[in-house]
């Protein structure tokens, strides 16, 4: 089996507990584990957008650079990248993604011994799950293999007794907490302020920052709305100039699909039960 | 227009945090307050180590239960009616720095309970040792590191004035040699374990059979932000939490206080906890949102002691359906919100010179209040 790795696969792994644990793990399930070069490129650019800790920062950078670059496949797929262009062209972007599928669908065709060896045996694992609505049907019309995600590689990791189904769900929930971690931040972020600057607010700022709070605590379908309107009150705006890294944590609320992702998430470690162990 | 022209002697809500104890009252919710002086009585008069999960919306009142309990002389009244000796309660926020969460807790542990404190309590377990017992005996049984036993023992020593200094150095840290040298200790704290080791001895110590401490209260604030440290963080934590737990099986009460979350609620807590630290954290003190009658008796217990003449009950407010008029229509309540709105409405009723809070005049202001629903 191979295995071709995304950027948002790769950081997740890396990221959830900041060492090698997991790459080694799949080092150990496939025959041979790559990413395409714009993967590494996509890597180098977002690989601190969720890393507060400096500390943090080197670690994730000795990991990239000392475990996962060597894995860069740079053969040249200009063919199969441009077949994939032409083919599937309402989902082709120059990213990591279109690119991947293009890489697998080429390794697929060959093999050690024979031509075609690889096909139904070269997987695409991305936790993007757009992505992989995208691009299932064209990888399925090419029996390449499966477009898989983290969460189904700890499945494999746990069958293959590699860790324990504790672990597996212990995976699944620091995912969501990752995802969840720009919510958790700005909360703290208000509860802190609100604390310490408790008498340079005026009273209407206060309940605006506990009704923020409250908002933030209990997601619903509304709270992008909810968000907006506190974010467009004069009373809060005066305090947001003060805090510019709020704003972008909002933001980043209000695009985040983690609100798609984490009930995904939580259904996955309900449905283990389904999944048979020897 | 003042608060006095609104029969009021202070603004009764508080919109901030109280430091100040004679500010810390406990308003309404006596089954609440029931529930939790109920756990305080049974580690007083009980021996096996507990925790309690205190769980409840943002603003439900948890921090500030944390705060009455370890500031107030709540605890000391409590012991005194059950014919208990003193405890000691602290509280402590879950350390945020994944760097050192353990270091970080243990600095604020040595901020509430100085050397001086330790020295002190010690003495009294001095003075309550009884026949052919030595304090180094209590040290040694309740400790199970020796270099712990060691630091203790020079802790207590009545001659050690001009070590403090270093042995506040050493417990932060502080392992270079001339420290080491000075105190006689081979080699530093090393590692989380021995952080432990120094709290659970200190634990056992004072609360030996119950002669000079009943118990030892800790309140755990906010830790629902450990959602937000890294796993290692996470782990080192629950691991420090679950060790402190096993080498401090008498007399221990944790309250942990936590705030659930959209995507981290109760049943995600057990797996952060693990098994070992969740299967012990059964008691759970539910700190719910009031019904509206609660709300009320709330709102007239901080009035109360407000009021120039005790005789008008609702202080500025007309009645008691101005009272449920507002917490109608201010959405999902909370202690927190509570306060804020009514100590809003105060304030825009001596700037409109209104010294009478009636239904009419909330309709006036309703959109000055951010909670309010239209």
């Amino acid at each position: 089996m191979v295995a071709y790795l995304d950027t948002c696969t790769i950081l997740n792994l890396l990221q959830i507990n900041y060492d090698d644990e997991y790459i080694k793990h799949l080092v150990k399930s496939f025959e041979e584990i790559k990413l395409t070069p714009i993967v590494f490129q996509e890597l180098g650019s977002n690989k601190f957008v969720n890393v507060i800790d400096d500390s943090h920062k080197e670690v994730l950078n000795n990991l990239i650079f000392n475990q996962i670059q060597k894995y860069v496949d740079y053969s040249n797929s200009d063919d199969t990248l441009a077949f994939t262009k032409k083919h599937n062209s309402e989902c082709f972007k120059d990213n990591g993604e279109s690119h991947s599928v293009s890489y697998s669908v080429k390794l697929s065709r060959f093999g050690k011994n024979d031509f075609g060896d690889n096909l139904l045996k070269t997987h695409f694992i991305s936790d993007d799950a757009p992505a992989q609505k995208d691009f299932n049907h064209f990888y399925q019309i090419n029996v390449v293999g499966q477009i898989l995600n983290s969460i189904d590689l700890m499945t494999i990791f746990w069958l293959k007794q590699y860790i324990t189904k504790n672990d597996l769900i212990k995976y699944c929930h620091s995912l969501k907490q990752l995802y969840n971690k720009d919510i958790g931040l700005l909360l703290i972020k208000l509860k802190d302020y609100s604390r310490d600057f408790v008498d340079d607010l005026n009273s209407k700022q206060k309940i605006i920052f506990t009704k923020l709070i409250e908002i933030l605590s209990n997601i619903q379908d509304d709270t992008n709305n909810k968000i907006s309107e506190i974010i467009s009150d004069p009373d809060f705006k005066d305090v947001l100039k003060k805090n510019k890294d709020w704003k972008e944590l909002l933001t980043n609320i209000q695009h985040s699909n983690f609100r798609k992702k984490i009930p995904y998430i939580n259904k996955r470690i309900q449905d283990l039960e389904k999944v048979w162990e020897v | 227009m003042e608060l006095s022209d609104l029969k009021l002697k202070e603004n009764p809500f508080r919109t901030g945090p109280s430091i100040n104890p004679k500010d810390l009252i406990w308003a309404g919710f006596p089954e609440l307050k029931k529930k939790i002086e109920e756990r305080l009585i049974f580690s007083m008069k009980t021996s096996p180590s507990r925790i309690v999960l205190n769980w409840g919306r943002y603003g439900s009142g948890k921090t500030h239960a944390a705060n009455f309990y370890t500031k107030t002389d709540r605890i000391k009244v409590l012991n005194d009616e059950k014919s208990a000796k003193p405890s000691k309660n602290i509280k402590i926020n879950l350390p945020r720095t994944s760097k050192d969460p353990v270091q970080s807790f243990f600095r604020s542990f040595l901020g509430q309970i100085s050397l001086s404190d330790i020295k002190s309590d010690f003495d009294l377990v001095k003075n309550a040792l009884i026949e052919e017992e030595s304090i180094d005996t209590i040290i040694e049984v309740n400790s199970n590191d020796t270099i712990i036993s060691d630091l203790f023992k020079l802790i207590i020593s009545d001659d050690n004035s001009n070590q403090f200094q270093a042995i506040e150095a050493y417990l932060f840290g502080d392992a270079t040699k001339g420290t080491l040298v000075k105190l006689g200790l081979p080699f530093g704290l090393k590692d989380d374990e021995q952080i432990v080791n120094f709290i659970s001895t200190y634990i056992n110590c004072i609360t030996f059979e119950k002669r000079v401490f009943s118990s030892f209260t800790l309140w755990l604030d906010e830790f629902e932000d450990i959602d937000t440290l890294n796993k290692q963080s996470q782990d080192r934590v629950t691991t420090f939490l679950r060790q402190l737990f096993d080498k401090t099986p008498n007399n221990f009460l944790l309250f942990l206080n936590f705030t659930p979350k959209t995507f981290f609620n109760i049943e995600d807590l057990s797996i952060i906890l693990g098994e070992a630290l969740s299967t012990r954290a059964k008691i759970r003190i539910p700190f719910e949102a009031p019904s509206i009658e609660e709300a009320i008796q709330y709102v007239e217990e901080l009035i109360s002691p407000q009021l120039d003449k005790p005789t008008d009950k609702y202080g500025p407010f007309e009645n008691e359906e101005t009272l449920k008029y507002v917490l109608e229509n201010i959405g999902n309540l909370s202690i927190r919100k509570i306060n804020e709105v009514f100590s809003l409405i105060i304030e825009l009723a001596i700037l409109m010179e209104k010294d009478k809070i009636d239904i009419e005049f909330i309709k006036s202001v309703k959109d000055e209040i951010p909670s309010f629903e239209s």
